[in-house]
């Protein structure tokens, strides 16, 4: 089951630049579904159309197994959302924010101090809003899209802006969410970042989705393309030793060699060694969600 | 969720803005207005066996039509919608449990509920003002006859009338350009051409919704030769057409703001 179905979505601001092309994704119920891509790739745009803020021009939505189409805004009270920078009106405090948010979403004002205390910003609850840090607005925003108790969560660049500490805790009330059933999509272009919390992954690339699926299909992709770089006196006959593995020379005493397994590194080193060239350095190459996303990426360009 | 719940989130967002302030910082200076006019030259109010309470409400009527109303509407449609804007609230409001519709007929809602505030705090900033100045110059005999509540009130009825098609243009407005400056300024450059419209008496200032304020209670300062009664002799044609402003405009502004995409 979907908490999210998209199907052929596309979506234009004008004839000449289409944003989303074809695209069709789907967010598991209980999942947390990263979003990835680089700036302008059209995750921004996703979103909204997802949220009905922009009107898709072909395709379909499914939200929690109703048509957007067809669903009547009460869907929104099971949803919640943070979209880039939060909405804050700077003359108000947090408790003011949170109790204006009761009213749109018919929920008690009793709710108020658990959640500001779930985002850390109980002590905080009135001071206003244009004293308070990114990281403060960052948590006011997540603690907005909360206050209605939400199945479904669409976090836009949630720690945009935030200092490690606050990514800390961000990713710590998104994985007890998960722990409470919610979904959540949550899209990011800090790939390191999103690979430590979700469970999926959709890789978005010129409006197309490049890669879908677990993050553990996606580790598996990534093993399969591990490099090691090796730095050695003789850089020629090293590629001529190492030919049964793809490599290639990086500068005058580096070659980059790709394997499958770490436990072909030995044997590799063995080869060159045995074959009398020196070795100065092994370096395994970081090989994460983000090199992953390059290489997606960049083989879609070639 | 009742019926009222997304008026009083509206009013929750107005604390602590200049929006709030408004109408009360208008009658405030209407009040000061007519009472420092008259401190000044008094002697047009001091006329034996007559009730200075209607030269007085007709001064402060006249200005408050001629000069602070169209300011007033101008700035308070676009201080609502700024509060939105600053807040690059939008992408967030039309993401609840409620119609796009709902939003903008309760904003509409608080502004012509802040448009009747500040008519009644005109008038009781005029009638403070007044015994304000009959205490200094008890010959203008403010304490013997009493205010002309009836009067003022009626004129109160009518300015509002007259103002609501500015409103309803100036909502839209307000909701169509990002700059907040573009409908003010065609708000000033309107009541300009307004005042030049009424006083030069041209046929179709009865269609310009600028000059209704002006011209449907001007206390005999522009003497409109367009002015005509329709309705029973309670609305003039410049109401009328004030009407006729207001709800194709705010006609417009919803289709306008239930269709738009959020970029």
């Amino acid at each position: 089951m979907n908490a999210i179905q998209i199907k052929n979505l596309t979506y234009s601001y004008s004839k000449k630049k289409t944003i989303l092309n074809d695209l069709s994704m789907a967010v598991p119920k209980g999942s947390i579904y990263g979003f990835l891509g680089a700036n302008g790739a059209g995750k921004s745009t996703t979103i909204r159309t997802v949220l009905g803020l922009l009107k898709a021009q072909k395709g379909s939505i499914h939200l929690l197994d109703t048509r957007l189409k067809d669903a009547s805004r009460s869907i929104f009270k099971r949803i919640g959302s943070l979209i880039e920078a939060p909405s804050l009106y700077a003359h108000l405090n947090a408790v003011e924010h949170l109790q204006l948010l009761a009213q749109y979403q018919g929920v008690s004002t009793k709710t108020i101090a658990p959640t500001l205390d779930r985002v850390g910003l109980l002590v905080h609850q009135k001071k206003p809003t244009s004293a308070y840090s990114t990281g403060m607005k960052q948590r006011l925003g997540l603690a907005m899209a909360l206050l209605h108790d939400p199945e479904l969560l669409i976090l836009d660049e949630p720690v945009n802006g935030l200092d490690p500490n606050g990514i800390t805790e961000i990713r710590k009330i998104i994985l007890q969410l998960q722990e409470e059933g919610k979904t959540i999509l949550l899209s990011s272009h800090l790939l390191a970042e999103l690979e430590r919390i979700v469970s999926h992954v959709g890789i978005l690339q010129d409006g197309k989705l490049q890669f879908e699926g677990t993050l553990q299909s996606l580790q598996e992709l990534k093993s399969g393309q591990q490099w090691i770089q090796i730095r050695t006196g003789d850089v020629q006959h090293a590629q001529t030793i190492l030919s049964n593995y793809p490599n290639e020379v990086v500068d005058h005493n580096q070659v980059k060699v790709q394997i499958s397994s770490e436990d072909q590194i030995p044997n590799l080193i063995k080869q060159v060694v045995n074959a009398n060239i020196s070795i100065y350095e092994v370096q395994v190459l970081k090989n994460d969600l983000e090199q992953l996303f390059i290489n997606l990426t960049q083989q879609e360009n070639e | 969720m009742s019926k009222l719940a997304h008026l009083k989130a509206e009013w929750i967002k107005l604390k602590r803005t200049p929006v709030l302030y408004l109408p009360l910082f208008l009658g405030i200076l209407m009040g000061a207005f007519v009472f420092i006019g008259h401190y000044g030259d008094g002697n047009s109010l001091a006329v034996i066996n007559q009730n200075p309470w209607r030269v007085y409400f007709g001064r402060g009527g006249g200005i408050y039509s001629i000069f602070l109303l169209i300011p007033f509407v101008v700035l308070l449609t676009g201080g609502i919608v700024f509060i939105e804007r600053r807040a690059n609230a939008w992408k967030y409001l039309y993401t609840m449990p409620l119609t796009r519709g709902r939003i903008y007929f309760a904003k509409l809602l608080i502004l012509l509920g802040l448009l009747a505030m500040a008519s009644v705090l005109f008038m009781l900033c005029i009638i403070v003002s007044a015994y304000f100045l009959g205490w200094f110059f008890p010959e203008h005999e403010f304490y013997y006859y009493a205010p002309q509540i009836k009067r003022i009130a009626n004129y109160i009825v009518h300015s509002y009338i007259a103002i609501l098609g500015v409103l309803g243009l100036h909502y839209l407005l307000s909701l169509y350009f990002k700059n907040v400056l573009i409908p003010f300024g065609i708000g000033m450059l309107g009541m300009v051409m307004g005042f030049f419209f009424v006083g030069l008496d041209v046929w179709f200032n009865i269609y310009f919704p600028y000059a209704a304020p002006m011209a449907a209670q001007d206390f005999g300062m522009f003497r409109s030769t367009q002015r005509a009664f329709v309705g029973g002799n309670w609305l003039s044609n410049y109401e009328m057409y004030s009407l006729i402003w207001f709800i194709v405009t705010v006609e417009i502004g919803y289709l306008y703001e239930t269709r738009r995409e959020v970029v």
